[in-house]
C-alpha cells in the first residue's frame, strides 16, 4: 500500500503547475462548501435563538383562533382568560423555568410630528424578564417598568425626533372598536439584533395595555420557557391532560414559529448547493482532464506495467488513487481554509449592518452574521472533495486499461 | 523443467481491407534454461513472435504450451496473471518509470506480484548486486547511462524469478561496449538462475551469445542454428 501511495504522490507532482491548477477549483469549492454551510448553520442557529429568546419563548398557550400566519392581531379574536388550573400547573411544573402573559396589539406611535405603525406588547416586567432576554438588551439598563412608560425597538427611534424622557402617544382601537390613545414616557430602547423586535415592537406595562383595551384579565398568549434539560415533547405530553379541558386553547411551539426560517434555510441551502456543485463539477472535470493527460503522457509506462503482469485493478487503483490524492489535497487545503474562515465567523462574525439596513433577509437577524464551527461537517466536506477526485478519475483510469498493450508499447 | 512449445502459430493482422500474415506456421520447442536469439530483418516477425510467446498477443491460430499448460486458450485476465507469475520483459527503450528510483523500479515487479508480499528489500538488493548496480539504488533513471538503465531493466525482469525472460532488441540503444556488458549479464543470469532467455536482435555480435539462433524471414523460420 505504501508503495502505491508513494507512487501516486510522485506521479501527481510530475507536473506541479498542472496539479496546482487542478487543485484550485477543488480548494475553492470545498472552502466555499464549508463557509456557506457554516454561515447557513450559524444563521439558522442564531435565528432560532433570536426567535426563542425574543419572540416565541419555548412555546405559547394561545387561543385556538390564533394563527402564526395571520398578521392581524385582533385581541377580541385571539384574547383569552387564563384558567387558574393552567396557571397552577405552570407554577408547579418542574419542567417550566418561567412563564409570562403577553397582550399584543397594533397601533401608531406618535411623537407629535411622526406617526409610525408599531406592535405594542403589554408585558409583566418581572415574569417577562425571566422568560425572554429582551429586557437584558435595553439601553439604558432598567430595573423596573411602570405604568405610563414605554420601551421601543432601537430602529423605531431613528424615525422619531425625540429625546429620552420624551412622551409619546400610542393610538389604537380598543376592544370595543373605539379609537383611543394614551401617553407614555420613553424609558429606553431595546436592541436585540432581532429585526422583528428592533424595527417595530414597543413594550408597555401589561396593566396599562389591559386598561386601554378594556379587556379585563384577558391575554394574547402565555409564553413559556422550559428548563434547559426539558424536552419540549415531554412537557407537551404532561400538559395534555390539563389543556384538553380547555378546547378554546392550544399550544404553539417555537418550531411552529420557525417554519418560515426553516423554509428559507432549506431554499438557501438548495441554491448554495447548486453553486457549490458547479464548482466541484469544474474541479472534477479538472481532475479528469489532469488524469487523462497524465495517462496519455504515460502510455508507455502503463503498457510496460501491463506487460509485466500488473492486473487491471492495480492500474485502475493507481489512477483512482492519484485522482483521490488530488481530491484529498485540494479538500485538505479547502478544509484548512474553510475551517479557519468558519472559526472566524463563529468567534467574531461578519458585520453586515451597513449593507442590510432595513432589508428583510428572511432571518430574524441583523448586524452580525455568525457562522458555526462543526468539525464533522468540515471533515464531511473534505471527504466529499476526495470522493469527487475518485469519481472524476474513474473514466480516464478505465481508458488506461482498455488500450491494447502491443499498440501502447510500439 | 519448463519447456516452451509453439505449434503451428499463425498471426494475421488487418491493415484496412488487407490481411497481412506476420507469422506463418511457426513451430518450435525452447528448452528450459536455453539462451535463444531470434534474428531476421525488419518485418520478419521477430517482435510478433516474442509478443505471442510472451502472452502479450494472441495467435490467429496455433497453440502455445508451457510444459503441458496450454496458454493459447487463456483469456486476457489469465494471460495477465500468467505474465505476472512467469515472464519477465526487457525492452529496447528500457521503459523504466522515471519517478521511481532504481530500487523502486525493481521493487515494482514485486509490488504487483501477489507471491511476494514480504522481503522486497532483500530480493531487490540481491538482484541489483547481481547486475552490479547496487550502489545506484537511490538514483533516478534520468541519472543513469543507457547501459545502467538496461541493467535496471534486467534486474526488474528477473527479481520475481520468472521461468522465461523476453528481450526485444535489448542492445539496440546501446553502444557496443555497453551492449557487450548487457549481454554478458544476461548470459550470467541465464547460467546462474537457469532462466530461459529469448531475445531478438539484428546484431551479429549479440547473436554470438546465443545457444540457438532462430532466423525468421517473412513470418517463417528460415533456419534454426
Amino acid at each position: 500500500m505504501i508503495f502505491w501511495i508513494k507512487l501516486a504522490f510522485k506521479n501527481i507532482f510530475r507536473n506541479k503547475q498542472r496539479t496546482f491548477l487542478t487543485l484550485l477549483p477543488i480548494i475553492f469549492g470545498v472552502t466555499l462548501l464549508i463557509v456557506m454551510f457554516s454561515l447557513l448553520d450559524g444563521l439558522n442557529r442564531d435565528s432560532i435563538d433570536n426567535l426563542i429568546n425574543y419572540e416565541s419563548a419555548t412555546l405559547k398557550i394561545v387561543s385556538k383562533n390564533f394563527s402564526i400566519y395571520d398578521k392581524k392581531i385582533d385581541i377580541n379574536r385571539v384574547g383569552f382568560l387564563v384558567p387558574d388550573e393552567i396557571t397552577e400547573f405552570l407554577k408547579n411544573s418542574k419542567m417550566v423555568e418561567s412563564f409570562t402573559p403577553e397582550i399584543i396589539f397594533t397601533g401608531n406611535l406618535f411623537d407629535g410630528i411622526n406617526r409610525l405603525p408599531v406592535i405594542v406588547k403589554g408585558i409583566d416586567f418581572s415574569s417577562f424578564k425571566k422568560t425572554f432576554k429582551t429586557l437584558e438588551k435595553t439601553y439604558p439598563k432598567i430595573d423596573d417598568f411602570e405604568n405610563g412608560e414605554i420601551l421601543i425597538g432601537n430602529d423605531v427611534l431613528k424615525y422619531l425626533e425625540i429625546n429620552y424622557d420624551s412622551t409619546f402617544i400610542i393610538q389604537s382601537r380598543t376592544s370595543g372598536g373605539t379609537f383611543d390613545a394614551f401617553d407614555v414616557k420613553l424609558l429606553g430602547v431595546v436592541s436585540t439584533g432581532n429585526p422583528n423586535i428592533d424595527r417595530a415592537t414597543t413594550y408597555v406595562d401589561i396593566d396599562q395595555a389591559r386598561n386601554f383595551l378594556h379587556i379585563g384579565k384577558k391575554v394574547s398568549n402565555i409564553s413559556i420557557k422550559l428548563k434547559k434539560e426539558t424536552s419540549l415533547y415531554d412537557f407537551m405530553k404532561s400538559f395534555e391532560k390539563v389543556l384538553s379541558k380547555y378546547p378554546d386553547l392550544k399550544l404553539v411551539t417555537w418550531e411552529d414559529f420557525a417554519v418560515e426560517i426553516k423554509a428559507i434555510d432549506s431554499a438557501k441551502r438548495y441554491s448554495s448547493s447548486i453553486l457549490i456543485f458547479v464548482f466541484l463539477l469544474i474541479g472534477g472535470v479538472g481532475i479528469a482532464n489532469t488524469i487523462l493527460l497524465s495517462i496519455y503522457e504515460r502510455y508507455r509506462e502503463i503498457g510496460t506495467m501491463r506487460a509485466m503482469g500488473a492486473p487491471n485493478n492495480v492500474i485502475l487503483k493507481m489512477f483512482l488513487f492519484e485522482g483521490a490524492t488530488i481530491g484529498f489535497l485540494g479538500s485538505f487545503i479547502g478544509m484548512v481554509l474553510g475551517g479557519l474562515i468558519s472559526l472566524y465567523l463563529y468567534k467574531i462574525g461578519l458585520d453586515f449592518s451597513s449593507v442590510i439596513k432595513d432589508i428583510d433577509i428572511g432571518y430574524p437577524i441583523k448586524n452580525i452574521f455568525r457562522g458555526s464551527f462543526d468539525i464533522i461537517s468540515i471533515l464531511k466536506s473534505g471527504l466529499f472533495g476526495t470522493f469527487v477526485g475518485i469519481i472524476a478519475s474513474f473514466y480516464p483510469a478505465r481508458r488506461a486499461i482498455k488500450e491494447n498493450i502491443i499498440r501502447i508499447l510500439k | 523443467m519448463q519447456d516452451v512449445r509453439v505449434e503451428n502459430i499463425v498471426k494475421d493482422y488487418k491493415v484496412g481491407d488487407i490481411t497481412v500474415r506476420a507469422l506463418n506456421s511457426i513451430s518450435l520447442v525452447i528448452k528450459k534454461g536455453s539462451f535463444i536469439s531470434v534474428a531476421g530483418p525488419s518485418g520478419s516477425g521477430k517482435t510478433t513472435l516474442l509478443n505471442i510467446i510472451g502472452c502479450l498477443d494472441k495467435p490467429t491460430s496455433g497453440e502455445i504450451f508451457f510444459d503441458d499448460e496450454r496458454i493459447s486458450g487463456y483469456d486476457d485476465n489469465m494471460l495477465t496473471y500468467f505474465r505476472n507469475q512467469n515472464i519477465g520483459f526487457i525492452f529496447q527503450d528500457f521503459n523504466l518509470i522515471p519517478v521511481l528510483t532504481v530500487y523502486e523500479n525493481v521493487e515494482f515487479s514485486l509490488a504487483i506480484n501477489p507471491k511476494f508480499r514480504k522481503n522486497h528489500k532483500k530480493l531487490v538488493e540481491e538482484m541489483l548486486d547481481m547486475v552490479g548496480i547496487l550502489e545506484l539504488r537511490n538514483r533516478f533513471p534520468k541519472e543513469l547511462s543507457g547501459g545502467q538503465k538496461q541493467r535496471v531493466a534486467i534486474a526488474r525482469a528477473l527479481v520475481k524469478k520468472p521461468i522465461l525472460v523476453l528481450a526485444d532488441e535489448p542492445t539496440a540503444n546501446l553502444d557496443s561496449e555497453n551492449a557487450k556488458n548487457v549481454m554478458e549479464i544476461m548470459k550470467k543470469m541465464n547460467r546462474d538462475l537457469n532462466t530461459t532467455f529469448i531475445f531478438s536482435t539484428h546484431d551479429k555480435l549479440v547473436m554470438d551469445y546465443a545457444d540457438d539462433i532462430i532466423h525468421l524471414r517473412d513470418g517463417k523460420i528460415l533456419q534454426k542454428v
